[in-house]
């Protein structure tokens, strides 16, 4: 089911076909985010402001937009039928095909991501501190270096509530446009809408009107069996619900 | 016939011992449209086949079910044992499909085969180059700056190099011009191809007659025939000439019964 050196060849094809592609993607997200900067600092938003809060927010933001376009587009070559029957013909097993996607999504793009964002994050967080510095006040006690996920301790909670609730949603979306044929971005959305209106009266009424309490370590409160049982539920049963239907879809694909 | 249900079983063609293309009971539909129902088909023995019908009668459906492309709604589809609706990566490598209309990235067809061939153990380098010489492929160009017809070219050449023990072949001279549906005709019919089952589906016997299939092995017709369907097939030394191929396929499409009726019973079986 899983041979790999078939996934090797397998990866290493998807890296020939689309590396234009990808490149292409980070360059027109970088070049997004630069011009973002640029029109925000020439309204009117003074470069000091841009500490590390702000830092978060972007690059969070940021993460949670690319993240599903980028989910999406991995299976964008299935919705036309002559690149549905490449993919689908190529001798590897559904199985292999889910994982490379899996990984593509879950640990290419973050990693990918993380230094894309810095290409554009450390000459603003440089222009910032510059900013701050030639203040006639003195220098604020904000921390202005740069962001780095994961790595300066800023809310690592938050930070792993953030990734995990941006890979559920990736997982929907991949689910939705292998699930749905025709319009599937529009209907993927309907289905994402139905389902927070549906999830969220019930995370509310679970979590005493405090859902952030689901998120490991954000909120001290006790936890306890139901909320502890409800955090599973939640970053590791929903995530794993979808990624297999992922999985089911892939492998039950037909051609359009 | 357009949109006609091609049912009944009995169509076996066999010279050899190995199983390659199992058919028992296939139903499947596009819609509510039924084109297969009850579908039987056995082709055991390498050897270049033909798949006849007008336009929207299955055949381009027929390579996909076999493809595991598509999924039966019902019956049975065995492909060298495998059953493709489950596209095990054994049996992915040993089928090759080249559809009328494809997908090629942007790559060099040198490129492409190097990242490719190594999925088929029996790739033949030599026949590649061989196909690519013969068609006048230029390898180190890429897919896109290429015409259409340069493209289908290299497709079929990598596909011919393939060697993979079921070819399906979607009208694979279309785009191609006359000297070039020679030079594939040349191509398919060499010694390295001998070994394989070669399913070539046309609605143009035209196409067949003039250039591609100038003699063929076997031939599939599938048509209804009321609530039959015929299944002809020749064994590989009863040759059908072009002339006769062209003749029994005008007279298949205006009267089947009759024909179906006037030719031998190791040729034809229908229930």
């Amino acid at each position: 089911m899983f041979d790999p050196r078939r996934f090797g060849r397998l990866a290493a094809v998807q890296w020939t076909e689309h590396r234009r592609e990808y490149l292409w993607f980070f360059g027109i997200g970088i070049a997004v985010h630069a011009c973002s900067w640029f029109v925000l600092t020439e309204a009117g938003m003074r470069p000091e402001l841009y500490d590390l809060g702000e830092q978060f927010f972007v690059y969070w933001l940021g993460y949670a937009v690319t993240a599903l376009i980028f989910a999406g587009r991995q299976v964008s070559m299935l919705a036309r039928p002559e690149s549905a029957l490449t993919w689908l013909m190529r001798p590897a097993s559904g199985f292999e095909k889910f994982v490379l996607m899996l990984l593509m999504v879950m640990v290419a793009y973050p990693l990918l991501y993380a230094l894309a964002f810095q290409v554009c994050n450390l000459p603003a967080t440089a222009l910032a501190v510059a900013a701050d510095n030639a203040r006639e006040a003195a220098p604020s006690e904000r921390y202005m270096g740069p962001y780095l996920p994961f790595a300066t301790a800023v809310r690592p909670a938050e930070e792993m509530g953030n990734f995990l609730i941006v890979n559920t949603l990736q997982a929907v979306v991949l689910a939705g446009l292998l699930y749905f044929r025709g319009l599937s971005w529009l209907k993927t959305l309907v289905a994402v809408f139905v389902l927070v209106v549906i999830a969220l009266p019930l995370l509310v009424s679970v979590t005493d009107a405090n859902p952030r309490t689901l998120i490991p370590g954000l909120v001290d409160v006790p936890g306890g069996f139901a909320v502890d049982a409800w955090r599973w539920t939640l970053w590791i049963g929903v995530p794993g619900l979808f990624w297999t239907s992922v999985y089911g879809f892939l492998r039950d694909r037909e051609l359009t | 016939m357009t949109g006609q249900d091609h049912t009944g079983p009995g169509s076996h063609f066999t010279t050899g011992n190995a199983g390659v293309i199992e058919i028992e009971g296939l139903r499947f539909g596009c819609g509510r449209k039924a084109l297969y129902e009850g579908f039987d088909l056995r082709v055991d023995s390498p050897g270049l086949y033909g798949l006849f019908g007008r336009n929207g009668s299955g055949k381009s459906t027929l390579l996909k079910l076999l493809a595991g492309l598509l999924f039966p709604r019902g019956g049975r589809i065995r492909v060298s044992g495998h059953e493709p609706r489950l596209r095990h990566p054994d049996f992915l490598a040993g089928v090759t499909i080249v559809p009328e209309e494809f997908h090629l990235p942007n790559l060099s067809c040198e490129r492409f085969v190097r990242h490719h061939a190594g999925f088929y153990p029996r790739f033949d380098r030599a026949v590649l180059d061989e196909a690519l010489a013969t068609f006048e492929v230029d390898s180190r160009a890429p897919f896109d700056s290429m015409s259409l017809g340069s493209r289908k070219k290299a497709v079929l050449a990598f596909a011919l190099a393939t060697r993979t023990p079921l070819l399906l072949l979607d009208e694979p001279t279309n785009g191609l011009d006359i000297v070039e549906r020679d030079r594939f005709r040349d191509l398919i019919r060499r010694p390295e191809q001998a070994d394989r089952i070669v399913l070539i589906s046309t609605h143009q016997v035209h196409d067949v007659d003039q250039a591609a299939l100038a003699r063929v092995d076997g031939v599939v017709y599938q048509e209804a025939i009321g609530a039959q369907a015929a299944f002809i097939a020749t064994r590989n030394d009863d040759v059908i000439e072009p002339v006769q191929l062209e003749l029994l396929y005008r007279a298949l499409c205006r009267a089947p019964e009759t024909v179906v009726a006037t030719l031998p019973a190791k040729e034809v079986s229908h229930v």
